[in-house]
């Protein structure tokens, strides 16, 4: 792949973008909003996975919790 | 940037506005602090982590879409004119990255200004309105601890960091938006657009969140819940404090030539409607402000230091909407007025629809920041609200009009509706079991069974027969 600079030693007037990969900013915007939303899809669905698990998993501590809070509030 | 002054004029506001963004971040290491500091034990760690994952969340959606929504909606859409174009603010677009200003030789004279301007300023630019966003995120943040899922957090974050907050900005808080030139609003240091603003959203999700178990007794009195780190608080606060520096220099153009006439200049540091103001008179009324905040909150708390330190910043908040034109007496007393409305509002929000907010996030900036619009519409009755020839003076109805507008408008509804979505998805808060044990209940666990471990290994050490070598 071609460098987006060969050579510093040109006009700096006409020098413009100095990033690589120049004319495939929308390709880069894409795949990277799909790792986002990726993110906030596993937080979300493994945040209520963990804690139905939490929940879930000790019904007689729960209930231990439950007459806890009925004592104090 | 062949022109001498030209250049030297864009690389020391690219510069300044480096360091602002630089003396900002310190907001966000003390909303870290102090949100940890008060939380309560076994909540510490999940409520660090919910505060700081805000700062890549929102980074991300402001990338994409909140630094083009602050230019593009500046008419409304619809009220003064359309969506604005803005191409240095897409996210594809080549200004967004590094960029020497350079254009092809078919561009158009507006392109090359463009590219020649933007090219230096984007970047900093974009960075000093994301910490603004951080800190819009890190209100709420505070007042929905040890109870709101992380992700849900961050979707509401998202939706004031990177939408409401910008769109609000983008009507009321740049010289061309539509507030500016129909209403007369002015908010020099951002009292609504961002303190308002949040404050009414975080209110909106507190409403559905409901209080912390336990928080109010059967007879609907309120517990306080004691901090678990005092110093941290403090700490926090003190950096949220001198990140406020960085804040107000970051809503000032430092350098601008505002004379009209051809052939000759005046420079000045400008607000973000582009009239004049001085660094050396809003540091006077700032630091009068947050001595005002701080006397009052020391009074009307009986010298709680909760309330103090945030009486402090309170009335920083307050003062800021008309900090740019107050004389320090005035920015002095409207931040006693504010802290003290502030102050005594929450109490009674608290009793009367029992609503947990566990740092007075709602008070502090919600009310505080109302509270600052709406008094500046009264004191600067009169005076012109930007830079513009014929512009709309500032009024007490369109400063109660703004309030309005970024404390429910678009403060309080959006983050009501998204809060009742999330908790009718079952997304918003934490199962009371998970709740009572704690959010860090699985670390808290560990190091219990460490610290059983040590000691019965101590035991056995100690008893007859057994040898230390």
């Amino acid at each position: 792949m071609q460098p987006t600079i060969e050579s510093w030693q040109t006009n700096p007037l006409e020098i413009g973008p100095i990033y690589p990969w120049v004319s495939l900013e929308v390709w880069m915007v894409i795949v990277a909003t799909l790792f986002f939303v990726y993110f906030m899809a596993w937080k979300l669905a493994g945040e209520s996975r963990k804690y139905n698990q939490q929940a879930d998993i000790s019904p007689q501590q729960s209930e231990a919790n439950r007459h806890k809070e009925e004592i104090h509030g | 940037m062949t022109d001498q002054l030209n250049a030297l004029s864009i690389l020391f506001t690219e510069f300044y506005y480096w360091v602002t963004v630089v003396i900002m971040f310190l907001i966000h290491v003390g909303f870290c602090l102090y949100e940890v500091g008060v939380s309560r034990e076994k909540n510490k760690l999940n409520t660090l982590m919910k505060n700081s994952m805000l700062v890549p969340v929102i980074t991300f959606g402001f990338f994409l879409v909140g630094w083009w929504l602050y230019f593009a909606m500046q008419n409304g859409p619809g009220i003064t004119g359309g969506l604005k174009s803005a191409p240095w603010s897409e996210p594809w677009n080549e200004l967004m990255g590094p960029h020497l200003g350079g254009t092809s030789s078919e561009a158009t004279v507006e392109a090359r200004e463009t590219a020649a301007t933007w090219s230096r300023l984007n970047g900093v630019f974009w960075a000093a309105f994301l910490l603004f966003s951080w800190t819009a995120g890190s209100i709420l943040s505070g007042a929905v601890i040890e109870r709101i899922r992380s992700g849900a957090f961050w979707l509401l974050a998202l939706l004031v960091g990177c939408v409401t907050w910008v769109i609000v900005a983008a009507w009321g808080w740049s010289d061309s938006g539509w507030m500016v030139q129909l209403l007369g609003f002015h908010d020099a240091y951002a009292s609504g657009v961002i303190h308002g603003l949040a404050g009414g959203s975080a209110l909106a999700i507190l409403i559905h969140l409901g209080p912390r178990l336990g928080r109010f007794r059967p007879d609907g009195t309120p517990r306080v819940f004691p901090a678990h780190n005092t110093w941290m608080i403090i700490i926090g606060m003190f950096l949220i404090y001198t990140g406020f520096w960085g804040f107000y220099a970051a809503c000032n153009v430092p350098i601008l030539d505002l004379d009209p006439a051809e052939g000759s200049s005046f420079y000045s540091a400008t607000t973000i409607y582009l009239t004049p103001t001085t660094l050396s008179g809003i540091t006077v009324n700032f630091l009068m402000a947050l001595t005002g905040g701080l006397l009052v909150g020391y009074m009307v708390s009986g010298g709680d230091p909760f309330w103090t330190f945030q009486g402090g910043l309170g009335g920083i908040i307050t003062a800021s909407a008309g900090n740019d034109l107050y004389h320090p007496m005035q920015a002095f007393l409207v931040a006693i007025a504010g802290v003290w409305c502030g102050y005594k509002l929450h109490y009674w929000v608290e009793r009367r629809f029992k609503i947990d907010d566990a740092v007075g996030a709602v008070a502090i900036h919600g009310y505080c920041g109302t509270i600052g619009v709406i008094v500046s519409g009264f004191i600067l009755w009169g005076y012109p609200s930007s830079a513009q020839v014929g512009c709309t003076p500032i009024t007490p109805w369109g400063q109660l009009a703004g309030a309005i507008i970024m404390f429910f408008v678009l403060g309080f509804v959006p983050c009501y509706i998204a809060a009742w979505g999330l908790k009718r998805a079952g997304l918003l808060r934490i199962p009371r079991e998970v709740e009572l044990a704690g959010l860090d209940h699985e670390i808290l666990a560990l190091e219990l069974e460490q610290r059983q471990e040590l000691l019965d290994a101590e035991e056995t050490l100690k008893s007859p027969g057994v040898s230390r070598e």
